[in-house]
């Protein structure tokens, strides 16, 4: 369950560690249910501030993808049609770019296939604790 | 004195030749800090540069150890001055080896073309950050020398030992500090393998506090033991017992960490470390020196697996060093320049008499003789050769236990840039003390006389 981060890159630190929590959701790694850790342990782990992690976690809370509570701590929970015109926004624009480019319809769509085949996402019962 | 000189010469030659061979060894897909792909170890040229470093390496040992001889014939401040310059010539020369053949390497891994590898990811196991958080840290273990410290504090309050107070206090601090760092140390993802990754970080944890504690005990101790033979010396077979104690905890606390990275050594023998980039490393004059902007953290192992280093990239390591130069300057300053201070205002030694006693106060002594406990009393502006036995000489100011020609075993509290001092003969021993202005010193000399007069 490895997350891997560019510190050069232009892209916000709290935007590719949203990204990889997501990935690692998508690819089956971090499982319905499964416990994050605390802001602090994460943010000492990664090597920056408790407030990139912090700012993390907001947005995938805000997003739908995690829940926080007192006797759980932080922890994967997507909850459903939370988000979805986010999802169809970013996909719009991501076709566009891809017919501009010049990639033609089928081609889009069988890359959209191959990515979906790899996503391993499953919803789970929780176990009651 | 010259063999003394030697022998610590020595201890320094085998320390920097062990650091110099661990830097540049074969460990971890690395040699001499360059990645070498596992099918170039068996060509001839990359076996060459491997045996011509180790005869390099043997022969600058060998000139290391002949160059210590000299200090044999050599009157013992020159043979202190040129201990120093050796020093100094083979800690600069030192890596020299190491840099020449580090960049013949390179140019053959060019020229072969031999895979470079370039990680401009941190990699992070979010599993093992999980599972790391429910670890115990057992902080029973600092108990004991933190007891000690603060035995050690009070002691040195009721005796009026403020060095050794300061000292205790800032052991107590380094140990708080370090045992803060080591509860708060970040977990490393040191491959792809999360059960090994948490098998590593446990093991990391629990031998850095084990030998944490153990130097701090050794440290407590030994702290202890000085505090107490100050008014109550030792027996020999104490002495003798309790330095042990500490050597064996030291070597115990050192030995701990070699294991770990021993181990750690092992267990990722097949596999590939994170930011090996060669361009990471460079081979300064005082050694290896590691400069990733890629990598976020400011501490990282060296090389030889037994230290820790900064990545220079980081703004923090400017910080660091500031930090460092800001700690020499206080504690120079504490031990220099605040007595300087007082000494130059006049607040440094004071003496009295008030009601039949001569005391002497000062911010780092105090001593009060009874008139009718001394049997002579002398002025002198020179106390001729002597040496501490056991005490505190700053050169501003000297308390303590010594030892002079002229006088015997006695206890001083002097302000020792200013040469006048009362020699007080009392049924206890002899005592040397003054004023920080040598006027009043003489002025007091000749009242306590005036006043002992029949």
């Amino acid at each position: 369950m490895m997350i891997q981060l560019d510190f050069h890159s232009d892209i916000p630190i709290y935007v590719q560690l949203r990204n990889e929590i997501i990935r690692l959701i998508a690819s089956g790694q971090l499982a319905y249910g499964d416990p994050l850790p605390t802001v602090r342990a994460l943010a000492a782990d990664l090597h920056v501030n408790t407030m990139t992690v912090s700012k993390t976690y907001a947005l995938l809370k805000q997003e739908g993808f995690i829940t926080t509570d007192r006797r759980h701590g932080t922890r994967v929970l997507p909850a459903e049609s939370v988000g979805l015109e986010n999802v169809e926004s970013s996909l719009s624009l991501l076709a566009s770019e891809a017919v501009i480019k010049g990639m033609d319809k089928q081609a889009f769509l069988s890359l959209c296939e191959k990515l979906l085949d790899n996503i391993h996402y499953e919803k789970k019962p929780l176990e009651s604790n | 004195m010259n063999y003394f000189i030697v022998a610590v010469m020595g201890i320094a030659a085998a320390v920097v030749a062990y650091q110099i061979r661990s830097d540049a060894k074969e460990r971890n897909g690395q040699f001499l800090l360059v990645s070498i792909p596992a099918y170039a170890k068996e060509l001839d040229d990359y076996k060459r540069i491997k045996a011509q470093y180790k005869r390099a390496w043997q022969r600058q040992t060998i000139a290391m150890i002949i160059s210590m001889l000299p200090v044999l014939f050599l009157d013992s401040l020159i043979a202190m001055i040129y201990l120093m310059l050796w020093f100094g010539a083979i800690i600069m020369t030192g890596y020299w080896p190491m840099r020449k053949y580090r960049k013949q390497l390179l140019a053959l891994k060019a020229e072969k073309q031999w895979p470079s590898q370039e990680t401009k990811y941190l990699q992070t196991d979010l599993r093992l950050t999980v599972k790391m958080q429910n670890y115990k840290d057992k902080t029973i273990r600092f108990l004991c020398p933190l007891c000690l410290n603060t035995m050690t504090v009070f002691v040195s309050v009721q005796y009026h030992h403020w060095l050794l107070f300061s000292c205790a206090v800032l052991m107590i601090v380094i140990l708080l500090s370090g045992c803060w760092w080591l509860f708060h140390l970040s977990n490393e993802t040191y491959s792809d393998e999360h059960e090994l990754n948490l098998l590593l970080n446990r093991l990391k944890r629990n031998q850095f506090q084990k030998a944490w504690s153990y130097l701090t005990l050794a440290d407590a101790l030994f702290l202890f033991g000085i505090t107490i033979s100050f008014d109550h010396p030792l027996s020999f077979w104490l002495l003798f017992g309790g330095m042990l104690l500490v050597m064996l905890l030291v070597a115990d606390g050192i030995y701990t960490i070699f294991h770990f990275q021993k181990t750690k050594e092992q267990m990722l023998s097949h596999h590939q470390t994170a930011f090996s980039d060669d361009q990471c490393w460079t081979v300064g004059w005082l050694g290896p020196v590691y400069n990733n902007p890629y990598d976020p953290r400011l501490f990282i192992s060296s090389p030889n697996g037994m230290q820790m280093t900064l990545n220079h990239a980081k703004p923090g390591a400017k910080w660091f060093y500031y930090g460092i130069a800001a700690v020499i300057i206080v504690i120079m300053g504490g031990i220099f320049g605040y007595p300087y201070y007082l000494d130059q205002n006049h607040a440094l030694s004071h003496l009295t008499i008030e009601n039949d006693h001569l005391c002497v106060t000062s911010p780092f002594y105090e001593k009060t003789i009874a008139f009718e406990e001394i049997t002579n009393i002398d002025w002198t502006d020179d106390l001729g050769n002597g040496q501490r036995l056991l005490g505190t000489d700053t050169i501003i100011y000297q308390t303590g236990k010594y030892h002079y020609d002229q006088y015997g075993d006695c206890e001083l509290y002097v302000a020792g840039l200013h040469k006048s001092y009362i020699v007080v003969s009392a049924n206890e021993g002899v005592y040397i003390v003054n004023d920080d202005d040598e006027a009043r010193t003489k002025e007091i000399y000749e009242e306590i006389e005036r006043m002992m007069a029949p």
